[in-house]
């Protein structure tokens, strides 16, 4: 049983913000693996452990930077991992679901593992796409995932702590909620192997259909009314609110 | 002729309020024709709104995202829709994302803006978790999942109801098991003031977090990474993917406010928000900010509230 494990290199931004019309200049921006995704990396590593699955591959969309979220996963303990050379895809997550299927297409795994959402965007929408597009069943938000010959578990949290378990065959796609089982972290040893493994890249004729033509910093404040001072009159404050309406 | 297709919520024996949001911004977006898809109401509970040309009605209730699917490939070949837009919730956000795929159409969530543009849609959304707001041109099809609260509300009438024909598909994935929610005697859902713990706190400051809670007797919540730590049992997680909740009163200590956090806790009467970061998203949904160490302010507040 073979996994395959998407990944996204997202941008977060770090204090300062400066908008330039439809970009953020990437020195605002802090990149990493999206959280979630680190969680679904975990998911395949434990099911490789449990010697479900033979090889754990990972793949991201995107330019060269993108690489590094590779690297991340190879560290953490992947077998390996491309990149399909896939630029400007960041708000169209069919597209994305698009360049996936050309990666299935490479690399034909049983599974292909993801995180329910990025962290940037929080659309939610790549692993039903990508689902969809290969015909494939679909579990979304997964906390646990196992497989038994051709035949996939998954844990789902629903509201307040109940749990659904669901099956599947193999092929599928499932998308993995942040949970209890934290991703591993690969030692120095790890992380230096991985600088120097080689990630190959595919490119792709898939263009994305959904442009960026404007940004702006959002007006966080909105309408809210702030409140300073020193934190015995910010609780002195806050306690009359409570009590106010107790 | 543009025809845009809504996906109905309903609430009970009628439209939950948030679909006459929907109707709305399809109508200001520039669509010439509006149909509501619903199902789970009678032909004589589906009552529309001005402006629609009709209610498509389900044949029974939809058992899998896979008929949820089906129904609304049945509509968009009926109506010709070019969009379809629906409200942002976890449990839309599976089928919209296939759906979208399976008809060549694109998928943007938690729109803040919808507009017809001669070769496709422009629509406007938060991104970098919520600290800028892109426009964004969309080609072609869409499907646009709409937050809520940002569109007026249509006014009712009554519009022509069309029943649909039966969904025949089965669902790929099968309920096998589930487990109860563990006993916790926590309610979130009927809470009137819920104080809210975020990872920002970090967590050394949980446990006096807890024993705020228990002096001010007001409900213990929490957001998602503070549960996934392991700091706090799931029962206290409120945004998607944990309790939904509608407080008079919400205080969020330490939670920067990730939209899965902020869907589940915009029916709040009134929010304050205390945190260090005066960019945090979560100011945008507040009636209240402080901008404060929200570890100060627990330890303050434990001071004025001395244990009885």
């Amino acid at each position: 049983m073979k996994i395959l494990v998407a990944l996204k290199h997202v941008g977060a931004v770090s204090g300062v913000l400066e908008v330039d019309v439809d970009h953020i200049d990437p020195a605002f921006l802090e990149f990493a693996m999206s959280d979630a995704d680190g969680y679904a990396v975990e998911a395949a590593l434990l099911m490789r452990d449990r010697a479900e699955a033979a090889e754990v591959v990972a793949v991201t969309c995107g330019g060269e930077p993108a690489t590094a979220v590779v690297r991340d996963a190879i560290s953490m303990g992947v077998d390996r991992g491309f990149r399909m050379s896939a630029e400007d895809m960041g708000f169209d997550p069919i597209a994305v679901g698009r360049v996936l299927c050309e990666a299935v297409t490479t690399e034909s795994p049983d599974l292909v593992l993801m995180g329910v959402q990025s962290s940037d965007l929080g659309q939610q929408s790549v692993g039903p796409a990508t689902a969809a597009l290969l015909g494939w069943p679909c579990v979304v938000g997964a906390t646990i995932v196992q497989v038994d010959g051709r035949t996939l578990t998954a844990h789902r949290d629903l509201e307040g702590g109940a749990q659904e378990i669901v099956s599947c065959e193999l092929p599928a796609v499932v998308t993995v909620q942040t949970g209890s089982q934290q991703p591993r972290y690969g030692s120095f040893k790890d992380k230096m192997a991985a600088k120097k493994a080689e990630i190959p890249s595919h490119s792709t004729e898939i263009a994305s259909r959904v442009k960026v033509v404007a940004m702006r910093p959002a007006l966080s404040t909105g309408n809210a009314e702030f409140i300073s001072g020193d934190p015995r009159s910010i609780a002195e404050k806050l306690l009359a609110m409570v009590r106010a309406e107790q | 002729m543009t025809a845009v297709v809504v996906i109905a919520e309903v609430s009970g024996d009628d439209f939950d309020p948030i679909t006459a949001e929907l109707v709305s911004a399809a109508l200001k977006g520039g669509a010439e024709e509006v149909h509501v898809v619903a199902w789970g109401l009678s032909e004589s509970q589906a009552v529309g709104y001005e402006g629609v040309k009709s209610i498509l009605l389900a044949d029974g209730v939809p058992n899998s995202v896979e008929q949820v699917k089906e129904l609304v490939h049945q509509v968009v070949t009926r109506t010709g829709a070019t969009c379809v837009v629906a409200s942002f919730n976890w449990r839309n956000t599976e089928f919209a994302a296939a759906t979208a795929a399976t008809h060549g159409m694109s998928i943007v969530t938690d729109c803040l803006s919808l507009e017809i543009q001669p070769s496709g849609w422009r629509v406007s959304r938060p991104a970098y978790s919520g600290k800028v707001e892109v426009d964004l041109h969309v080609d072609g099809g869409l499907v646009a999942l709409l937050r809520d609260r940002v569109w007026p509300a249509a006014r009712r009438d009554t519009v022509p109801v069309v029943k649909m024909p039966t969904l025949t598909s089965v669902s790929a994935v099968t309920q096998v098991g589930s487990t109860e929610a563990p006993r916790s005697g926590v309610d979130l859902h009927s809470a009137g003031i819920i104080f809210a713990v975020g990872r920002g706190l970090g967590a050394e400051g949980v446990p006096e977090f807890v024993e705020l809670t228990d002096r001010l007797g007001v409900s213990l919540g929490a957001s998602r990474p503070v549960v996934d730590a392991g700091w706090l049992p799931h029962a206290h997680q409120i945004g998607q993917s944990g309790t939904s909740v509608a407080p008079r009163l919400y205080v969020a200590f330490g939670i920067s406010g990730a939209m899965q956090h902020l869907v589940g806790v915009r029916k709040a009467q009134q929010i304050i928000a205390v945190n260090t970061d005066p960019r945090a998203p979560i100011f945008s949904i507040a009636d209240v900010a402080v901008v404060a160490d929200g570890t100060e302010v627990v330890k303050a507040l434990l001071e004025l509230l001395p244990r009885s």
